[in-house]
């Protein structure tokens, strides 16, 4: 059935709007101070994976075919 | 959100973002070569490589160096040494007289362990200005010492109200959108409005440690000056009515005392008795700092009598000067090896790319207020959903 101009997407959640940014930015905030904090060696490659995660989910979404509709 | 609050954020970010973005893309783009300073300062030098000598080869009694200096500048004064936890050197600064502007001090550059005298460094306002001088100074100050760091300090600060800002945006904006939607089949606006939104949300995190710490870098001058005024000034009160140290003891004597007091911490540079610049009339200040990645950020001064070379003090930094150390590397990107310069840099990138787009966004859709766009927002959406069902 088609949806109707009159019938509204519901509005997200606070949680559906913020829930991967918060995500990726705990992830980068981890990787900015595990390379800090930590005694080199793992805590580097820690650190190098947590901030390479984010740029990578933007090449994600910057290079997937257009696909403007939202799902209801 | 309601409509009044909305339209406050909006202002807010655009107002922000617009009198800050010129110069965050000066701070952008100049701090692209910055990340690799090391690298490109090593590129440009036409030093000749040191003396090849056994790794554990003793270093030059540090007195040496001081004598040398003498020798060729007796009618200046030697402002501190530098000593290089990286490299075997030691770097002495010399200035014409006590009250010397920065840009008169001009250095010695020794060998640490043959004593060798390797360059003559000349004052920086002899000197043609060099790639990463110009780059660090557009980056810093543009040119205008303590008042143009204070502005640039401010566009930080803006940069960071920016960020939240936007943040409190992205939500009305978002809220029929799943995240990382870039409507790249619309008008070049709502993709670059998607793309906007997209990659300043992801790298929001590194956006606020970056800013915030910039701003405190840019604070670093009255920062100093202030421990000066407070910490220091309590320390050498019982020296308050002595004159100047004249008859200065041994460097060395004094730099094997705090390796002593101090056994663990590596010694970095000693600064000259000052009656001008951060310091102290009667004191060798010996700066030293921890072996391990963040330890290493933080420096504990030992103030060591210059005449008498007794131990006067150890003085641990107050809060805002540690806040200010941590604050370096996470300002720099330079203590997780290249990978993490190179991360640095993609992330530059894609700051630039959100201040270029915001300006584009501004540019192209100044005309329309803030629910205009929003109502324009859904009504595009709904027109997808309705389309691809």
């Amino acid at each position: 059935m088609r949806p109707v101009m009159s019938a509204p997407l519901p509005n997200k959640s606070l949680l559906g709007i913020f829930g991967v940014p918060i995500l990726l930015s705990a992830l980068i905030l981890f990787g900015l101070l595990s390379a800090l904090i930590g005694q080199g060696g793992v805590w580097f490659w820690l650190s190098w994976i947590a901030l390479i995660v984010p740029i990578g989910v933007i090449l994600w979404f910057v290079a997937r075919p257009a696909k403007s509709h939202p799902k209801a | 959100m309601t409509s009044r609050s909305l339209r406050i954020w909006s202002l807010t970010h655009k107002w922000t973002s617009l009198a800050c973005t010129i110069f965050l893309l000066i701070i952008c783009i100049t701090g692209l070569p910055l990340v690799f300073r090391e690298e490109i300062a090593d590129l440009l030098s036409d030093d000749p490589p040191y003396a090849v000598l056994p790794a554990d080869a003793p270093r030059e009694n540090l007195d040496h160096f001081v004598e040398k200096a003498r020798a060729r500048y007796p009618s200046e004064i030697i402002r501190s040494i530098f000593i290089d936890d990286d490299e075997p050197k030691v770097v002495v600064a010399i200035a014409p007289t006590p009250d010397a502007l920065p840009k008169l001090v001009h250095w010695m550059r020794f060998d640490a362990r043959t004593g060798d005298l390797l360059k003559e460094i000349p004052p920086t306002s002899q000197r043609p200005l060099g790639f990463l001088t110009l780059m660090l100074r557009l980056h810093m100050d543009l040119f205008a010492d303590l008042p143009g760091a204070l502005f640039m300090g401010f566009m930080g600060l803006l940069f960071v109200t920016a960020i939240v800002s936007g943040v409190v945006l992205y939500a009305p904006f978002m809220r029929k959108l799943d995240f990382g939607t870039v409507r790249s089949d619309k008008p070049r606006r709502v993709k670059w409005l998607d793309l906007h939104n997209l990659l300043g949300v992801v790298t929001l995190a590194w956006g606020l440690v970056v800013g915030t710490t910039g701003v405190m870098n840019e604070l670093s001058k009255p920062l100093f000056g202030l421990w000066q005024g407070t910490d220091v000034a309590a320390m050498l009160k019982t020296y308050h009515d002595k004159p100047m140290a004249e008859h200065l003891s041994s460097v060395q004597a004094a730099f094997e005392k705090v390796q002593e007091t101090l056994p663990g911490k590596v010694i970095t540079g000693i600064t000259f008795p000052t009656a001008t610049n951060i310091g102290s009339p009667h004191h060798y200040v010996i700066w030293t700092k921890g072996d391990q990645p963040l330890t290493s950020r933080l420096f504990t001064p030992v103030l060591i009598d210059a005449e008498t070379g007794a131990l006067t003090a150890v003085a641990d930094l107050p809060w805002y000067l540690r806040a200010l150390e941590v604050s370096r590397p996470l300002h720099f990107g330079d203590y997780g090896g290249m990978p993490l310069k190179i991360i640095w840099c993609v992330l530059d990138l894609i700051t630039i790319t959100v201040l270029g787009s915001g300006l584009y966004l501004w540019a192209a859709r100044r005309r329309s207020p803030v629910e205009a766009r929003l109502v324009e927002q859904d009504a595009v959406t709904f027109a997808a959903a309705e389309a691809a069902e």
